[in-house]
């Protein structure tokens, strides 16, 4: 049981900067889950927790004490391997107890702790097997019952589930959650699945390029994302981008967007009157969600619709839901949106279709900073966002 | 293995197989003959050896030439057999085996899972070590024997095939634990696993392919040495290789060419017994590595 904070640290390898001054607390007992794309230092920042390697500055501090210095044995973590790093000519009951050997534990208690964990891995029966005799979710679930047996203050967990396959991966992602919901131990968990971030973290932190993004619970990152990056790579399929210019009309403002094939489509936003007036006039990107881009079959929950017409080009039915692609009309309309349809949508491929647009869950963007200027979901913050980041548009 | 679907042979493919089979076999033949001709020699009489017929068999089987040579075969004017430098070189080998292995296998595992500042400098002038022709240390190597006291020894002798061939298990065992998955030790590392813990508990007992291919390098190299057996060592403490050469020299008269050659075969024997022992490690130790599982 423990607080796990980060304060400020930073890690070069020659003249790459892989952490640029990262800040993180974790309460007792937290999920936390540091995603976000390959080479974004999250396994970086994970080994400097662990101790695997130093910190060029900055401080880890577990329960208040730096151990920034301390060896990774005394600093009482356990991690999880994506390798599972199990130890081939050992059995697995010998894996799960090994850490227990340099404590001098006696060769009897040792099995018998190693039966209590296996117990609840549901791995009793392969106690004297050796790892290559194993599947893939059994090798993970031993992993698991290493880190167990330490009953460690933090858990670290390094893309446990990266090599399991598709169906494996959702039921281990469930034993995971089920496992600190048991031990309420405070666990770190590096993904780059934003889906294993969304479903078990109580506290994400998106990174990228070394440098926090955004850090907040599930819901904040999904429905508040700080920036276009955030709000592209949490979700899947990703967040809808379009470009369009902004007026201002009393408290509230309109945003002209101009289609692919040239046609002009609006959308009214109550983003008040401040943000109103600030970027009347001027270009910002609205992000909407797949799900709040939906056709006229389709069961509005509810929300704010309004109707803007747009080509539709290809239909994916799914079985639950078809997905429909798209053309958006951002980088000269190379990139593409996905909107949510009915199962039994009646709309048809190349023709146009009119999308019905929940306005209570979209976001817009400053093109320039990338950064969110208002949260349809969170109205009360706009004028704080525009005030923490104002807008550089001296450039273009 | 898997039998696979070869279909219909054309006839150039089946000349061709032939051809290749053919060369085969004419070199296994043209290798083999030496061994024949001395395993039918060393049980011949030697009136029989004069009479000519290098290839035929035996008209009878005597093992003169094999009594005489492990029991009176003369060095000098000592004529006792080669018992005692089997003796010898069985000693030298076994402990030239034993000590480099075991050391290599801490030196690899050091300088491959547990690096430090310098270490691959480090590891660099040890592989020098190993592409160092022997002949250049020869002189400096005695001497210095000479200084400690261990001149003209076993011990020295031993010592020598020790220190020269640390280079080589060193090598052996680093880059067999190099593809070793580092996230054992990092594991190692969080559980609070010593260094020598991990290395006796998981480390060495992966290890055993290359360790059979150190075992047999060593075995083979210093129990076939010449050049250091015969600078080092006086007529005591010659090994068997040694002890050879001069049975062979040493004969005036008429040659007894059944004695030298189970005298020869004596002296190749336990390299032989070690390859039949250890042969097929020794290929798997090989492959390690370049092969999965």
């Amino acid at each position: 049981m423990a607080t796990l904070e980060i304060v400020n640290v930073r890690k070069s390898f020659g003249a790459v900067e892989v952490l640029k001054g990262v800040d993180i607390k974790a309460e007792d007992g937290e999920f936390l889950v540091l995603v976000g794309p390959s080479g974004c230092g999250k396994s970086t920042l994970l080994n400097s927790i662990a101790g695997l390697q130093s910190n060029d500055s900055g401080e880890i501090r577990i329960d208040g004490e730096d151990v920034s210095n301390l060896h990774p044995k005394d600093r009482d973590i356990a991690m999880v391997f994506q390798t599972y790093a199990l130890y081939p000519n050992l059995s697995v009951w010998e894996n799960i107890a090994f850490p227990l050997e340099s404590r001098k534990v006696a060769k009897k208690e040792r099995r018998k702790e190693a039966e209590r964990v296996a117990e609840l891995l549901h791995l009793t029966d392969y106690l004297d097997r050796k790892p290559r005799q194993l599947s893939g979710g059994q090798r993970q679930r031993v992993a698991m019952g290493r880190a167990l047996v330490r009953d460690p203050q933090v858990f670290l967990f390094d893309e446990p589930l990266s090599n399991l396959d598709a169906k494996l991966r959702v039921v281990m992602r469930t034993e995971i959650k089920k496992m600190h919901r048991t031990l309420g131990t405070t666990m770190v968990y590096v993904t780059h699945d934003q889906i294993e971030a969304m479903t078990l973290a109580t506290k994400i932190v998106v990174l990228k390029g070394g440098e926090v993004q955004q850090v907040g619970s599930p819901d904040e990152v999904y429905n508040t994302p700080a920036n276009m990056f955030v709000a592209g790579f949490m979700g899947s399929p990703s967040m809808n981008f379009l470009e369009g210019t902004l007026r201002q009309a009393g408290q509230e403002a309109r945003m002209d967007i101009v289609r692919p094939d040239g046609g002009v489509v609006a959308l009214v936003l109550p983003v008040g009157e401040a943000l109103a007036q600030e970027f009347d006039g001027r270009k910002v990107i609205i992000g909407v969600r797949p799900e709040a881009m939906v056709d006229e079959e389709s069961e509005t929950k509810d929300g704010t619709y309004q109707q803007i017409d747009w080509p539709l080009e290809i239909l994916e039915p799914t079985g639950a839901d078809t997905i429909a692609v798209l053309q958006s009309n951002l980088e000269g309309g190379e990139e593409e949106m996905v909107a949510r349809f009915a199962a039994r949508t009646s709309a048809r491929p190349g023709a146009m279709v009119q999308l019905n647009i929940d306005i209570s869950a979209v976001v817009l963007f400053d093109p320039d900073s990338e950064k969110a200027i208002y949260h349809a979901a969170a109205p009360e913050e706009a004028g704080k966002l525009v005030h923490l980041h104002p807008a550089r548009n001296t450039a273009g | 293995m898997h039998d696979i679907v070869l279909g219909e042979r054309s006839t150039t493919d089946r000349i061709l197989r032939a051809l290749v089979y053919a060369i085969l076999i004419g070199f296994v033949l043209f290798y083999l003959a030496p061994l024949y001709v001395m395993v039918v020699t060393s049980v011949k009489s030697l009136e029989e050896i004069l009479a000519g017929g290098l290839l035929n068999l035996p008209k009878k089987l005597d093992f003169y030439g094999w009594d005489e040579a492990w029991n009176n075969a003369c060095v000098g004017t000592e004529c006792r057999g080669m018992a005692p430098f089997m003796i010898n070189s069985l000693i030298a080998s076994t402990l030239a085996t034993i000590i480099p292995t075991a050391i290599g296998a801490l030196n690899g595992y050091a300088l491959s899972l547990w690096r430090f500042k310098g270490s691959e400098l480090f590891f660099g002038m040890l592989l020098f070590g190993a592409f160092i022709p022997f002949q250049i240390v020869l002189l400096p190597m005695a001497s210095f024997l000479g200084w400690i006291g261990w001149s003209s020894s076993l011990t020295g002798l031993t010592f020598t095939y020790i220190v020269y061939g640390l280079p080589f298990t060193t090598l052996y065992f680093r880059n067999f634990f190099v593809s070793f998955p580092i996230d054992l030790v990092n594991a190692a590392k969080i559980d609070g696993i010593g260094y020598f813990r991990f290395f006796w508990r998981v480390a060495l007992p992966s290890s055993v392919p290359i360790m059979i291919v150190s075992v047999i390098w060593q075995f083979t190299n210093t129990w076939n040495d010449f050049l250091f057996a015969s600078t080092m060592t006086k007529l005591e403490s010659a090994t068997v290789m040694v002890a050879l050469n001069n049975f062979v020299e040493v004969a005036n008269g008429v040659k007894r060419y059944n004695v030298d050659m189970a005298a020869a075969i004596i002296a190749g024997l336990p390299t032989l017994v070690v390859y039949l022992v250890a042969g097929r490690y020794f290929l798997r130790g090989l492959m390690a590595g370049a092969v999965k599982g």
